[in-house]
């Protein structure tokens, strides 16, 4: 059963109102700027772990912390937070 | 502590883009006169030195390209109406002629004055009316996005007032940074990969782990896995999903405004559709800053926020000390445990109250603190958890509006965005 009857109807925008090819505007513009910034930092992310050498890695927790570091840089929401 | 406060074990801030309080809600004074919106008399020169009136004839989309210009030249030009020197006063009045600074169009400028009728608005006219609506919720910088955003997660813009990507320093820390110290949980949902964050170059790249999209935001919701503390960003821009068209949901002009009133009606319906969460939330609808759009309402003076941006970086020739508030937007907060049709009086009301985005880091730690042992985190951690910037400090906060008694469930909406 419903817990209220008070529905009320939102209307979808009319046709035509997706414009891919709008041009970007100032925000966007920003937007991509800080995305190059923190691919800067991927980057410098992915040249420190191809700089380590694979035969200095011995123990099982240093393949674990080589493997987490990698995965980090892969799927960054890979971690996710504790439950509340 | 009222039985609403008690309840409550979630936050979460909904943050739209550009648009003004008065564009937005202005015409809700008609119906409620506590509402400090438009009486339809509210005028401002054109080029031509015409008066021309508000008028109820903001449309969805195509009515404000170019883009209004919203960067601090020109929003100390539509807050001072032009006037320059240290004795100028402030009167709202440079809206249109800054407008048409942008396209010399005389008819054109004058459409950064319309305003939507509530009925255009079904979902936060609705919310507005059943919820608690801020006469006095403030941008907190008269700028533009992203220094109006950084107050939302730090409490300071850390001296910007512009678009500037490199303006974060540590300290301070964010809300969300200080929330995972203490134990609590906080997490920033950006739409999807293709729209992404506005918040980049500090959290995403240094924090990725806060992070989540907003399908996992619907997940969450109906698994009652929300975190303590929530913020969430709509879809930025109109790309190509696997399920077809995403169109922007941001409102940013000349983004669709109908597609973010289903946006807004999509994070409520999340919140609403579990009975557990909607007894235990608060949500706040709130706008990052004005996006150049008339407001009537004159920003009050704030407490300096420690920084001081020069008069190159202004762009006005003046520096700016960050001892005033940026344009009114519009804000609702939205819980079950308010009272219905509560309007909060703004700054030049009696009672008034004056709200800005360094109220959100200000409302959560308040919240966290009074459920804290602090004597529980080591003292660096503890420290970096209790840092405030001095705007935070200042910020008033809004956990007081949720009281002993429950609307029931039938009285709130529902919304059809199918």
């Amino acid at each position: 059963m419903p817990r209220t009857t008070k529905i009320i109807r939102v209307p979808r925008p009319a046709p035509g109102s997706f414009n891919k090819h709008r041009p970007a505007g100032i925000l966007l513009q920003a937007q991509l700027a800080q995305l190059r910034q923190a691919l800067i930092k991927h980057h410098a992310g992915v040249e420190a772990l191809l700089a380590i050498d694979l035969d200095e890695i011995e123990t099982e927790a240093e393949v674990a912390e080589y493997a987490r570091k990698v995965g980090a840089l892969l799927h960054p929401h890979h971690a996710r937070n504790p439950k509340p | 502590m009222s039985a609403g406060l008690n309840a409550l074990r979630h936050i979460v801030v909904l943050m739209m883009e550009n648009r003004s309080f008065d564009h937005m809600l202005g015409s809700l004074k008609a119906e409620n006169p506590a509402i400090d919106g438009l009486t339809g008399a509210e005028w401002n020169p054109d080029t031509t030195g015409t008066q021309i009136r508000v008028q109820p004839l903001a449309d969805y989309q195509g009515q404000l390209d170019p883009d209004p210009d919203h960067h601090f030249p020109g929003v100390d030009w539509q807050i001072f109406g032009g006037q320059t020197g240290p004795n100028r006063q402030a009167n709202m009045q440079g809206f249109i002629q800054d407008y048409y600074r942008q396209q010399q169009n005389v008819d054109q400028s004058h459409k950064i004055l319309y305003y939507f009728t509530a009925d255009k608005l079904p979902v936060l006219s609705s919310l507005a009316r059943q919820f608690v609506v801020f006469n006095g919720w403030f941008s907190s910088i008269p700028g533009p996005t992203i220094c109006n955003r950084a107050f939302a997660h730090y409490g300071t813009s850390f001296g910007q007032v512009g678009m500037d990507i490199f303006y974060w320093k540590t300290p301070p820390y964010s809300i969300y940074e200080r929330a995972l110290l203490a134990g609590r949980t906080a997490r920033i949902y950006y739409y999807d990969g293709p729209s992404s964050t506005m918040e980049i170059v500090n959290l995403l790249k240094n924090q990725p782990k806060i992070f989540g999209t907003f399908d996992q935001f619907l997940a969450d919701c109906k698994s009652g896995d929300l975190p303590d503390y929530s913020f969430v960003e709509p879809n930025y821009n109109d790309h190509d999903g696997p399920g077809g068209e995403e169109l922007a949901s941001d409102q940013h002009p000349d983004h669709n405004v109908q597609q973010g009133e289903r946006f807004i009606g999509m994070v409520y319906n999340a919140i609403f559709n579990n009975e557990q969460l909607w007894n235990s939330t608060a949500l706040l609808v709130v706008y990052d800053e004005h996006g150049g759009i008339y407001d009537h309402v004159v920003p009050p003076a704030c407490i300096p926020d420690g920084f001081s941006a020069s008069a190159d970086a202004t762009g006005t020739a003046a520096p700016f000390a960050f001892n005033r508030l940026g344009v009114r937007v519009p804000a609702v907060l939205v819980s079950p445990w308010v009272h219905k049709g509560l309007v909060v009086p703004g700054p030049y009301q009696p009672n008034g109250r004056t709200f800005e985005h360094a109220s959100l880091p200000a409302t959560v730690m308040k919240w966290m603190l009074a459920n804290l042992d602090l004597n529980a985190l080591a003292p660096a951690d503890r420290q970096k958890f209790l840092q405030a910037t001095p705007r935070e400090k200042a910020a008033d906060t809004f956990l007081d509006l949720l009281t002993d008694d429950r609307q029931p469930d039938g009285d709130c909406p529902s919304f059809d965005v199918s």
